[in-house]
């Protein structure tokens, strides 16, 4: 009885340790009825800035590689996941100087991975209108992450006037 | 005894996958600019009936009933970030799950709402949000697809003319029950060209409701591609189209007489509420009345030109006559004194 007592104690502070919550999600069947939850984690996007170089007309303007990482910490199994690009108007300081985000491509390189996942990636996007898929998960078990360069290119039109153009470049990750 | 220690193992499993958990999400957190976002707090029962509920947001909800979920949103930089939270559409197309790009809008994004829109969390700090989702009680049964956003942006950098933004979100599957008629919805089947009987050329757009509710279509026609590359419109319905639903009726456009009769192509937006719909055709208007007697001062010109032609050709046959006539005399006179 103290034994059981005991494992009763070490237990529950194993647990408190954790940070379970009341969550059944993967129960394990413990002979003394005592069951443990794994609690899933965050799903995640971090990106490093991009860095576009001025250019001339009829140029394109090529960013550096930038590390993009997906972090899928909520312990599932068969749910994937889906990173898109998208990017708006670039604008200039002068608002009618616009350059159209279909100018702009995203190339993404293989992702490397941890955990078990495949990562399936679009090697160019063309046109950031609409969000585009660059990196697909799927057959995950558990959790996974995944990292991967990127580079941006806007093909300045010739008849681009000169200013400072601004855009916001959206990652997403659902 | 045994059963003490297979416990053991059992806690130990435990503590060591989360271990592998928090080291991955420390490595996360090196890189700047980071955002992570959890479903929290669902019910077993929930994740019992759908494990997806474990990490989308997987509702059956009636019309008039209020849902509500928690969702956690972390900051995976070691500074201070603003966490931007908001709603956006998703659909599924080509066997993916898509969140479409901000902002976006659709009948869920509008039904739901976060009880913040932005959070300033300290470096490694996350805070917990609800998430309502209120149907309304009219709303029309089937299944709507959204998504929950936490948006991070980055600083623009020296030299850098694009700002990033770095969202992460959770899924939104919410199935509408109920009675409730079916949703909007219509289609546009024929676009034809045709006059009214005092020759005014008319577009008339073939319109059956499909959906389930009586439809209101307003909208405009666009007329391209026309002779020697002219456009004309946008020309704005001026009558609104009122259509129950079965059925169908035309939405007629009636446009100006001087317009040429083509061929156009014919562009028709319409609209209901937030349901819009468009179709385009290429045909050029039934000749005209205009358009004949436009015709017929060509012809009267050549009518007029030919009388002019046969007047001069008289005048000059006269002519010749009345000179053949005098010389004669003169021959005459002239085989007199022979």
């Amino acid at each position: 009885m103290r034994t059981l007592t005991r494992s009763a104690i070490v237990l529950s502070a194993a647990i408190a340790l954790v940070g379970v919550s009341a969550l059944p999600a993967a129960a394990v069947d413990a002979p003394s009825d005592i069951e443990v939850a794994v609690d899933g984690g965050v799903l995640s996007i971090t990106s490093e800035p991009v860095v576009m170089p001025n250019v001339a007309p009829g140029l394109a303007s090529t960013s550096a590689a930038f590390n993009v990482t997906v972090g899928d910490l909520r312990a599932q199994s068969t749910l994937g996941w889906v990173t898109t690009v998208s990017m708006t108007t670039l604008t200039g300081a002068t608002p009618a100087n616009v350059i159209s985000p279909a100018l702009v491509t995203y190339t993404a390189t293989e992702a490397v991975t941890t955990g078990t996942a495949t990562v399936v990636e679009t090697a160019t996007v063309t046109d950031l209108t609409a969000a585009t898929a660059v990196q697909t998960a799927t057959a995950i078990t558990g959790n996974n992450t995944a990292a991967w360069d990127s580079t941006l290119s806007v093909a300045v039109p010739a008849a681009a006037l000169t200013d400072t153009y601004t855009a916001i470049l959206t990652q997403s990750v659902l | 005894m045994r059963k003490m220690i297979s416990a053991m193992i059992v806690s130990l499993i435990a503590t060591s996958s989360l271990a592998v958990a928090t080291t991955a999400f420390a490595s996360t957190s090196d890189s700047a600019g980071g955002v992570g976002i959890q479903l929290t707090d669902v019910p077993a029962a929930a994740i019992e009936a759908d494990p997806r509920a474990a990490s989308y947001i997987v509702n059956a909800v009636e019309p008039g009933a209020t849902a509500k979920s928690q969702v956690t949103v972390a900051n995976l930089s070691t500074a201070a970030q603003t966490v931007y939270l908001y709603t956006g559409s998703a659909a599924i197309a080509d066997g993916v799950f898509q969140g479409d790009a901000n902002p976006s809008a659709n009948e869920l994004t509008s039904w739901t709402s976060i009880n913040r829109s932005e959070i300033t969390l300290a470096g490694g700090e996350e805070e917990a949000v609800t998430i309502t989702i209120a149907i309304p009680v009219d709303a029309a049964p089937g299944e709507r697809y959204g998504a929950v956003w936490a948006e991070v942006r980055g600083e623009p950098s020296t030299g850098s003319s694009v700002i990033q933004a770095s969202r992460a979100g959770i899924r939104m599957y919410v199935t509408v029950g109920g009675d409730n008629a079916a949703a909007t919805d219509f289609i546009i089947a024929s676009l034809t060209p045709s006059r009214t009987d005092s020759g005014l050329p008319q577009v008339s757009a073939y319109v059956t409701n499909s959906g389930g509710r009586a439809i209101d279509a307003t909208g405009t026609l666009m007329l391209k591609n026309g002779p020697g590359g002219l456009s004309a419109g946008p020309f704005t319905l001026t009558q609104t189209t009122t259509i129950e639903p079965g059925k169908s009726q035309n939405a007629v456009f009636t446009l100006d007489r001087s317009l040429p009769d083509g061929p156009w192509t014919a562009q028709v937006d319409l609209v209901s509420g937030i349901t819009e719909r468009s179709a385009e055709s290429t045909f050029a208007f039934p000749e005209s009345v205009a358009s004949k007697t436009e015709a017929s001062p060509i012809l009267e010109n050549m009518i007029i030109i030919g009388f002019i032609a046969i007047g001069i050709i008289l005048l000059a046959v006269t002519a010749i006559t009345i000179t053949r006539s005098r010389r004669r005399p003169h021959h005459r006179n002239r085989e007199d004194q022979h």
